[in-house]
């Protein structure tokens, strides 16, 4: 599994690049706040017309609600083994729209609450992607020479591990729970990241502009977050979407290894579970197909918006 | 269209990709199947090794019982001790010399003949190279003398039992193995050979490991001579690869069935499924700690503290109280779909003859209310915030830290349930899912208070038993359990010759076990085979009440299977897949042709689009 | 000059990785606990005698940098030690088992390139078209389909319901020989082989989609278009050639992730390869196997990667020494 990647452009919705700004206002902090608010409108208007990243954008949105308000909608103890409210391996019904699994549980109940793991692994492996992935990027990038060997070495490094096998070591060193699930995840593909943004850190640096805030005396920890991250920031989104994707897909490979947590219900459980006990040679069709079709339903919609905001932020392939 | 047109090539090309790579293998024609016998059989788990001193799994035991004998075989009624290589061994008046007559119609696959001396070499070779997987049966440093090629001398220091026990050890060729007598064990247990040289009435020809393994009958065995001529062991990665194969006739027998698929069996016409009395028993296993203090030398490093575990499980009355709050027959029906039946011993009641049979009215009954009655009565009054009792004497709530074990069949569920019954009498399961590996290790440092595992055993009950035995804290042990009463119960039974005498004094065991609650037995869990009829009958279960068919203590299934009446003779399944290669290489060579024809064609149309 | 020593930067910068990779593998493994202990509880049952014997062969008692400098030594000579489990050594199960990875791996990757950058090539050329549409969205589906439950889909509809394909396994039992055993290869070969390339054919359509797109708003299709040279023309001779470059660096890098997506398919359709022993080794604690494993993969994408690298060094004029 590898990151859709494609070269780079400078982007025009970056910040801090317009030379002739508007009069008024004066106060730096609000020039700065008008000129980004000036970028996300021009983005959002931008990406409002590409169709698919709006599609993505409304399934992910049904995804997020649905995690969201999944506790008001399924109440835990039906989730319980020992109080599950129905009986094995029931087909669908009105009472349970997407039958039973083998302990009686309704399927819908937990595809609902297998979105809020999944969702969650997703988003706080990809928050651990990002920020390892940008602080190493970022560092290598701007301070260059020996630091940037260092650090482009060990993402080399981290780069080339295989995933699976390191993730089938790591699980069964630290044991099976759901916080060594996103550790796994985030270890194995900061990498990725890193690289994309030291790139572009290294073509930000050389932009007049910065050049001129360093002669000017402009302190490193200043240019770093005035200048040099609000300027990645666009590349570091894009990638941010697709990690997400990746990092679901992982979760549901690491599950069907068995190397989930077994007691958390993900998507991906429920598929190890059910295949484990042959629901489809079964019949049991309504156990396994679901929480597939989630994943690859809620995987689309990131990759549909990772997809639209690569065609908006990189102006030589948007639609001519 | 177009899509569906560029899958069928993706088939095509794979298909010619394959030819390409494998065209060396390119060379004769098809060896004349026709005619074998081949029985199929799909199974879960692989031989790990064709070395009997590697043997891990019910594969390794199976691929021993066809390809090797042994002293003693076992009943087909209740698994006592029969007629193998000897008809029965005799006792002097003390009991520490048996004398057994061995039969002189054995031999070895490659001829030669077997001997008393293979016999005595093979427990020699054993004992003298400290080969510990098979050591346990030959104990007080025993002798062997063979005085003629059919009679074999077991000299013991202390009176024993261990000839009628019987050893489970199959017999070496002493030709083929006295070249590794005194090599390191390493060298020993890597020693492979296929061909394997055996005196079984089926002999391992071939093993791919991860695929298959072969073995063909042998004409003439003193067990008789089989109707099949070979049985093929499949290799498959997964319950519902096995049923398609089952369905499809691609095997003839599928071992080891998840409770699901068995269930959606049962209405076939061809298939019968059949549910193979436990013989293993899962468990709640208590911890009670003191690991420290036990044989820090063998295991290096002791562990740090000495009382690791939640100091009220020395408290039975909490031992008790959690007895009552589980709901065993739940645990049948949801964890294991009802192929169970809920435990009450720790010998399962396979072993028909030393199982005690607890009677209903003396089983702990699920009963939360009187769970909650004892525990209100033993003090446990004063609960915490969130409703978990706390311990009078150490002020700890009454949260236990429970490890399940991620491979072992129905754990995680198993603990999961429980917890949830736990709560109802104000005790909290804090429960993690750890590998084998990381069990061992909690296991070996006792910090746990109690695990989800289970235990099986031979049909003998000795090694049963030394698992509750004082002097198995960190050897075979789960949670350094210690009663004078079991431990001498136990040194009593093993030097007891009277089969009924010992049984009482196993069941007497039994019942303090039970009573003690070292550990709660939860379930006997049941083995799921199903099998084709259309293709052979006679089928032979062991024991004969409710046993299974392969993979057990005989090889009376193999014996007696003949091609089934109504279908004619066998191999169906093998004219079948031949008619179904031909038909699939005419489909993938009309579809390569098809699809690469379309793809010129639409090249074509598409250049003079361009064009346009 | 300048490529060849692009070359030798390249060959350094591998070599460093390898390096690391080795002293990762070491440092992980000593973390997962001291193996004979492992060994001890797993499958047999050793006196404390045995156990010093098992010590000294691990070479536990010696030194962790003797230690790492024997198992540096080991690991070049590709000696991985012996399986807990079988007592094989694991190099000789690995090469076992290596071939059916590598024509299940290799197929894969040759049809999922070829045929994801056919989808690309045509989707970008006319872009916006209904064929551009229904093959980005379908490439995108399949790239967000979880191989494994695909597999499984495709297991029971193509060997369970229809009965076509065997359900599992690389071949029968039935003692074929030359061009039967071909077939029975292949057709065990198909299930497993679509799945893994279905699985990753969208990821390549997509890359050689954009890659085209983003070539053809260059200059010089630009300039070669206002010259007026056929559409035709411009597409092979100019955009498709550089266009490729990407995808196939890409089909390279991918290797090692198609490799690891195996480890899943192989266990669904009982394929005896890398994967299946991956499989096993997690279910028995087998370490050295996994050990090997680890190692040999890490070492497989370093060599896929560097021949990347070079390939990229070559062919595209705009590499330069950084």
């Amino acid at each position: 599994m590898s990151t859709i990647e494609t070269p780079r452009q400078p982007s025009e919705f970056t910040v801090g690049v317009e030379a002739d700004l508007p009069p008024a206002p004066r106060d730096p902090k609000k020039i700065r706040w008008a000129r980004r608010r000036r970028a996300i409108t021009g983005f959002w208007r931008v990406y409002r017309k590409n169709k698919m990243g709006m599609v993505g954008l409304v399934l992910l949105g049904v995804f997020v609600l649905v995690a969201l308000a999944a506790p008001l909608m399924v109440s835990p103890d039906d989730l319980r083994p020992a109080t599950a409210p129905g009986i094995s391996f029931q087909p669908p019904s009105s009472e349970f729209p997407l039958g039973t699994d083998d302990f009686g549980r309704s399927v819908l109940d937990l595809v609902i609450y297998g979105s809020r793991i999944s969702l969650l692994v997703g988003f706080a492996a990809t928050v651990m992607t990002m920020v390892v992935g940008t602080a190493v990027g970022i560092t290598g990038g701007y301070y260059g020479g020996r630091v940037d060997t260092v650090m482009n070495a060990f993402t080399n490094w981290f780069l080339v591990i295989p995933w699976i096998p390191l993730a089938i070591v790591l699980a069964s060193i630290l044991g099976r729970s759901l916080y060594n699930t996103i550790l796994v995840i985030g270890l194995t593909s900061w990498a990725g990241t890193a690289r994309l943004v030291r790139a572009d850190t290294l073509s930000v640096k050389e932009r007049p502009y910065v050049e001129r805030a360093r002669a000017l005396g402009a302190s490193s920890w200043h240019l770093v977050t005035r200048h040099i991250l609000p300027n990645v920031m666009p590349v570091i989104f894009a990638n941010t979407v697709l990690t997400v994707a990746l990092s679901i897909l992982a979760e549901t490979t690491l599950a069907l290894l068995g190397l989930g947590d077994p007691l958390s219900v993900s998507w991906g459980t429920v598929i190890f579970d059910a295949f484990d006990a042959g629901a489809l040679s079964a019949g049991l069709w309504w156990w396994l197909i679901p929480p597939g079709v989630c994943i690859c339903l809620v995987t689309l919609a990131f990759t549909m918006c990772g997809y639209a905001l690569d065609e908006v932020l990189n102006p030589r392939i948007r639609e001519r | 269209m177009r899509g569906m047109r560029r899958a069928s090539l993706a088939l095509g090309l794979a298909a010619a990709v394959v030819t390409g790579v494998a065209g060396a293998a390119f060379g004769q024609a098809d060896e004349a199947d026709e005619g074998q016998l081949t029985l199929h059989v799909g199974a879960i788990d692989d031989i790990v090794s064709v070395n009997v001193f590697k043997a891990c799994c019910t594969a390794d035991y199976e691929m021993m019982l066809l390809n090797y004998n042994m002293l003693h075989g076992f009943s087909a009624e209740d698994l006592s001790p029969v007629e193998e290589l000897t008809p029965g061994c005799e006792p002097s008046e003390d009991s520490m010399t048996w004398t057994c007559p061995i039969r002189d119609d054995a031999t070895w696959h490659d001829g030669e003949p077997l001997t008393s001396e293979d016999i005595a070499f093979t427990y020699r070779f054993i004992l003298d190279n400290k080969l510990t997987t098979f050591s346990d049966y030959l104990p007080y440093n025993p002798t062997f003398e063979t005085p003629d090629a059919t009679t074999l001398i077991w000299h013991s220091e202390e009176p024993t039992i261990a000839p009628t026990v019987p050893p489970y050890i199959p017999i070496l060729p002493e030709h083929v193995w006295s070249e590794l007598d005194g090599k390191p064990a390493k060298e020993i247990r890597a020693f492979e050979q296929i061909p394997l040289v055996g005196s079984g009435p089926f002999q391992l020809t071939e093993w791919k490991s991860g695929e298959f393994w072969r073995m063909e009958a042998v004409d003439d065995h003193f067990f008789g001579t089989p109707t099949i001529d070979e049985v093929v062991f499949h290799v498959y990665g997964n319950h519902e690869a096995m049923v398609q194969a089952l369905n499809s006739g691609e095997i003839d027998f599928a071992y080891d069935l998840s409770p699901t698929l068995a269930r959606s069996l049962e209405g076939d016409d061809n298939i019968e499924v059949n549910v193979q009395a436990a013989n293993y028993h899962t468990n709640l296993a208590f911890n009670f700690g003191g690991q420290a203090k036990a044989h820090p030398d063998v295991y290096g490093t002791p562990p740090a503290t000495d009382e690791t575990n939640h100091p009220a499980l020395h408290d039975h009355d909490v031992r008790l109280a959690i007895a009552h709050a589980i709901d065993k027959q739940a645990l049948v029906d949801t964890v294991f779909q009802g192929f169970a039946e809920p435990g009450d011993t720790f010998i399962s009641p396979d072993k028909v003859f030393w199982h005690l049979d607890v009677p209903q009215e003396e089983e702990y009954a699920f009963d939360p209310e009187e769970a909650n009655r004892i525990l209100d009565e033993a003090g446990y009054t004063e609960m915490t915030a969130d409703g978990v009792r706390i311990d009078p004497e150490s002020g700890e709530p009454l949260v236990l830290d429970i490890v399940s074990i991620s491979n072992s069949v129905g754990s995680a569920r198993s603990a999961e349930l429980m917890a949830g019954w736990m709560e109802e009498i104000g005790i909290r399961f804090d429960v993690r899912v750890v590998s084998e590996s990381k069990a061992y290790e909690e296991w070996e440092n006792g910090t746990f208070d109690a695990y989800v595992w289970g235990w099986g055993g031979d049909p003998d009950p000795d090694f049963n038993m030394s698992v509750y035995i004082s002097s198995q804290c960190l050897g075979w042990s789960d949670g350094c359990y210690s009663n004078p009463e079991l431990d001498q119960l136990y040194d009593e039974q093993r030097q007891t010759f009277d089969r009924e005498a010992r049984k009482e004094i196993v069941h007497e065991f039994q019942q303090i076990h039970y009573q003690e609650i070292p550990e709660v037995v939860l379930v006997y869990p049941q083995t799921i085979s199903a099998y084709r009829t259309d293709e052979w009958e006679g089928y032979v279960p062991t024991p004969s009440d409710g046993g299974g068919l392969l993979f057990g203590w005989r090889t009376d299934s193999y014996m007696n299977l003949k091609p089934a009446t109504a279908e004619g003779p066998a191999g169906g399944p093998v004219a079948d897949e031949g008619g179904m290669s031909t038909g699939l290489l005419v489909g993938i060579g009309a579809i390569v042709v098809v699809a690469v024809a379309a793809f010129v064609v639409m090249g074509r149309r598409r250049s003079e689009e361009d064009e346009a | 000059m300048r490529s060849r020593r692009y070359l030798l930067r390249k060959v350094l910068q591998a070599a460093a990785t390898l390096a690391f990779v080795l002293a990762f593998n070491f440092v992980l493994f000593r973390a997962v606990g001291d193996p004979v202990k492992l060994l001890i509880r797993s499958s047999l049952r050793l006196d404390p005698q045995e156990q010093a014997l098992l010590r000294e062969e691990f070479g536990i008692d010696d030194p962790l940098p003797q230690q790492f400098v024997n198992y540096l030594g080991d690991s070049l000579r590709g000696e991985f030690g012996y399986s807990f489990i079988s007592g094989r050594p694991v190099i000789e199960s690995i090469t076992e088992k290596v071939w059916p990875t590598i024509l299940l791996v290799g197929t894969a990757t040759i049809l999922s390139t070829l045929f994801g950058i056919m989808i690309g090539i045509k989707g970008a050329w006319s872009r916006g078209s209904a064929f551009d549409t229904t093959s980005l969205l379908g490439s995108l589906t399949l790239y967000s389909m979880p191989e494994g439950w695909l597999g499984m889909i495709l297991l029971i509809t193509f060997a369970g319901t229809l009965g076509w394909l065997p359900a599992g396994g690389i071949e029968s039992s039935d003692r074929l020989s030359g061009f039967a055993h071909i077939l029975d290869l292949a057709k065990h070969l198909v299930l497993p082989c679509l799945t893994l390339t279905l699985g990753y054919i969208g990821e390549f359509a997509i890359i050689m989609r954009s890659s085209l797109l983003e070539v053809m708003g260059e200059d010089f299709v630009q300039t070669a278009r206002a010259k007026g040279v056929r559409d035709k023309d411009i597409r092979r001779k100019h955009a498709v050639p550089n266009a490729l470059l990407p995808t196939f660096t890409l089909a390279f890098y991918s290797v090692g992730f198609i490799l690891g997506g195996a480890v899943l398919i192989e266990q669904v359709f009982s394929y005896p390869g890398l994967g299946q022993l991956t499989y096993q080794a997690i279910d028995r604690n087998d370490y050295p196997v996994i050990q090997a494993v680890f190692l040999l993969s890490s070492a497989t994408v370093i060599l896929f990667n560097l021949l990347a690298d070079i390939l990229y060094g070559y062919l595209d004029p705009r590499v330069k020494e950084a």
